[in-house]
């Protein structure tokens, strides 16, 4: 009889066993339900808005008891974060601690969170109801966690595609150092193109450069020219020997003919007088000074070939159709002088001296040159005739903000593997994460590297529908044509000017309605002989030395069609109202920064000759609110009256020095 | 302890657990045909500073499907959605509301005059947010004498 009551008292066991172990399941079903964290949190934020709050406001209050959501069908997201955080719209909980305090900034107030959620700007995970799976700290399985201050730019910039988004400091530079760099050459990266890429093509690259130098910048162009741009790529030495055997093979396009002139007479002097009067420094940099628009000339003479120089000056675009040099109008004798200082003065001399042998170069050196030209991706910066459908040899970066990491992907154990780092490393020392990266090193500074991650991450996969997107119209590519449009090609005035948001950011100067701004004839005796008008720039115009003719061209040509008809106005100019305006200008302290005849401020232009430089309509529109003009002007805004600004606009107009003569 | 109060033991144990856990089973079905959130528009949203709704005005706001009334008395938010087959209403100034559909025809106050409409117009409370935005809320449903002040 004793087995049977075994067996029963065990079955009983079993089933009490079983009872509980499903009661105990249930009871924390139960408990997570009812002592959710979110719960909690809005049981201590009631109690925080009792104190914080007067007792009639309370209804306002976010309601409790209930998950908050926000959900965004269009974004493909639900926001739960108010949930918990209660007080983020409510001034009256600045000081409260998180997650009840008020958002910072006005940024809700552009942004309302009805409409935009929070995940969009900040990332984490919107479904989630507690703290950890929300993702406020990086979690597994969760690729997108809250984006830490640093990269938080990059959500910005997920909408915001302009270029130069405004308050995003970060991602407007991380977008400039990409278009610097020129990544667009090997990668497809959407929102940047081809044209921006400044190189010299290579088809006549033979002609230009020394061997000796070509060996040096290949192997690190830092070394030659610390502001490079082009990057180092960790070339071999036997792929240097092949790589300059092929460029210098590069012959295609010979140099103009100097063999008429005699280099013993040239002087070198007289050559560097030439290069300051035409203001080569506007765009060239020499012994760190000057622009940084053309190459750096400190050390030319160890770099290019005299032949090639004077041929390059006298014509830039024989062989470099599209460059942005100007083609002075310089005599034969003045480039031989100009050519003989660059080349004799402006020389290195540490750089490895010629070689005069003459060695035998096997056709089969230059195709291994070839073979590495091209399997560098030299020919994405160089456009190169015959190589124009290789194709980019690095991946497109559409999508990169989303690319999965995986710690695999870091060689170096120390680093945390995240996206954000994966980039960082990428960008700062390509060959610490994957032995055979092709990708060069291009030295970023590690500001630079984190201003281009958060660029990079703002590139993410899924596209937003198009009313979520702002973006600024692509600038149409202005050609004119005609005698102007030839003169304007010749003297590359959009490489500095910009007109129509098309054209170079170096002037100051836009050239969309000069013709209602500056008188004619100031502006005729301008392009022929530029005069400083604000001495404190290093950027000046140069001087181009044009004829007259095609000043008066030129001139004719912005004076019609460069023209606003809100400015062309007459303006009543007595000698009373000047009177006035002299007195204005007194007590406004215009003198602060302007200066007449030699004293006053040099921020701004010099006011000596305005009255035969400037329009009076332009100068009244001008003074009555400037940063309509020119957003971001030094220029204050004074909120002068109309007759106040017609006043000054009269005394500006009778101010002009006294030179014979209007023409140079 | 013998075996036959130990059994009895085990055994009502056994059947009190299994009864609460089933009772509790119950519980949470029936708990789970109210989630605590759904994917659907917000019940409570902004519409918008008082100041944009000037007084003695009607307001619709299609995205919201309701009108906003702003009179002397105060606001009040009236459904713009028929109570018969849910087509939009039409306000007619002086007369009511008017729906295209099957020509329901509301007074002022929403109420039905004629029509297959079976039911009045749903009214919604308000509130005003920290930032001074008038805030509806669908899920308040108030009666005809409703007005809110600022
Ligand atoms: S839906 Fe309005 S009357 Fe039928």
């Amino acid at each position: 009889m004793r087995t049977p009551q075994r067996a029963s008292v065990r079955f009983h066991l079993a089933f009490a066993v079983l009872g509980v172990t499903f009661l105990a399941i249930f009871s924390w079903v139960f408990l997570k339900e009812y002592l959710a964290e979110w719960r909690t949190t809005q049981a201590q934020f009631d109690q925080l808005q009792r104190r914080v709050k007067d007792p009639h406001a309370l209804s306002l209050a976010a309601p409790l008891g209930e998950i908050q959501q926000i959900w965004l069908p269009d974004l493909n997201r639900v926001d739960r974060c108010p949930t918990c955080h209660l007080g983020i719209d409510d001034p009256a909980f600045v000081s409260a601690p998180e997650p009840y305090t008020t958002h910072p900034g006005a940024w809700l107030r552009t942004h309302a969170p009805d409409r935009f959620g929070c995940t969009s700007c900040h990332g984490g995970q919107g479904e989630a109801t507690d703290f950890r799976n929300a993702a406020h700290q990086p979690i597994p399985y969760w690729s997108d966690p809250m984006r830490s201050p640093q990269l938080i730019e990059a959500n910005c910039g997920a909408c915001h595609r302009e270029r130069r988004p405004r308050q995003a400091v970060w991602l407007e530079k991380g977008r400039e150092v990409i278009a610097n760099a020129g990544c667009i050459a090997c990668h497809d990266i959407p929102g940047f193109s081809l044209e921006e890429l400044r190189a010299p093509r290579l088809e006549s690259v033979g002609y230009k450069v020394r061997p000796e130098w070509l060996r040096t910048w290949l192997a690190d162009p830092k070394a030659y020219l610390a502001q490079a741009r082009m990057p180092n790529f960790r070339l071999e030495p036997p792929e240097i020997d092949s790589l300059s055997a092929f460029l210098l093979a590069q012959r295609e396009t010979a140099p103009l003919d100097s063999a008429g002139i005699d280099w013993s007479k040239a002087d070198r002097d007289r050559g560097r007088t030439v290069f300051g009067e035409a203001r080569c420094v506007t765009c060239h940099r020499l012994e760190g000074r000057g622009g940084t628009m053309g190459p750096e000339l400190t050390t030319v003479g160890s770099k290019v070939g005299r032949a090639w120089l004077f041929s390059f000056i006298k014509d830039p675009t024989h062989d470099q159709p599209g460059t942005l040099m100007l083609r002075y109008r310089f005599t034969d004798d003045q480039i031989r002088d100009l050519v003989a200082y660059l080349t004799e003065d402006l020389i290195d001399p540490g750089a490895p001296q010629a070689s005069s042998e003459v060695r035998y170069v096997e056709p089969a050196l230059i195709e291994r040159g070839r073979e590495a030209f091209v399997r560098h991706g030299c020919y994405g910066c160089h456009r190169f005739s015959g190589m124009v459908d290789l194709g980019k040899i690095g991946p497109s970066l559409l999508g990169i903000g989303d690319r999965a990491i995986e710690a695999a992907d870091f060689r170096n154990a120390a680093v945390v593997p995240s996206r954000p780092n994966w980039l960082f490393l990428k960008l700062r020392a390509p060959d610490t994460l994957a032995d055979q990266s092709r990708m060069p090193t291009f030295n970023f500074s590690e500001p630079d590297a984190a201003a281009a991650v958060v660029a990079l991450l703002s590139i993410r996969r899924a596209d937003l529908p198009v009313s979520r997107v702002t973006d600024q119209p692509r600038p149409v590519r202005y050609e004119p044509q005609g005698t102007f449009g030839a003169l304007v090609a010749r003297y590359r005035c959009l490489s500095c000017h910009q007109t129509r948001g098309w054209g170079g950011e170096l002037s100051t100067v836009p050239l969309d309605r000069i013709g209602s701004q500056l008188q004619h004839a100031y502006l005729v005796s301008y392009l022929q002989l530029p005069s400083a008008v604000r001495v404190s720039l290093e950027e000046r115009m140069p001087w181009f030395r044009m004829t007259r003719e095609e000043a008066r061209t030129l001139a004719d040509y912005l004076a019609g069609v460069f023209v606003d008809d809100s400015l062309e106005r007459p303006v009543p100019l007595d000698a009373d109202a000047a009177r006035r305006g002299a007195r204005l200008y007194q007590t406004l302290g215009c003198r602060g920064c302007h200066s007449l005849g030699g004293t006053g401020g040099y921020v701004g232009p010099d006011l000596s000759d305005s009255g035969r430089r400037l329009k009076p309509g332009w100068i009244e529109a001008w003074l009555s609110d400037p940063g309509r003009w020119k957003p971001g002007t030094l220029q204050p805004n004074y909120g002068l009256k109309p007759e106040e600004a017609r006043s000054l606009t009269a005394y500006l107009m009778t101010l002009s020095t006294d030179r014979s003569g209007s023409t140079p | 302890m013998n075996d036959p109060t130990r059994r009895r033991f085990l055994f009502s144990t056994g059947v009190t657990s299994v009864v609460l856990s089933a009772c509790g089973f119950l519980g949470a079905t029936a708990r789970y045909l109210s989630p605590n959130v759904l994917y659907e528009p917000p019940h409570r949203f902004p519409i918008g500073s008082p100041e944009e709704f000037p007084p003695g005005t009607a307001t619709f706001l299609p995205e919201h499907r309701l009108f906003l009334f702003n009179n002397p008395a105060g606001f009040y938010a009236i459904s713009s959605v028929c109570t018969h087959l849910g087509c939009n209403v039409r306000h007619i100034v002086g007369e009511g509301f008017a729906c295209p559909c099957h020509g329901s025809r509301f007074d002022e106050n929403g109420q039905v005059v004629h029509g297959p409409a079976p039911e009045p117009l749903a009214w919604f409370g308000l509130s005003l947010s920290p930032r001074r935005e008038l805030v509806v809320n669908t899920r308040q449903p108030v009666q005809p004498e409703y007005r809110f002040r600022v």
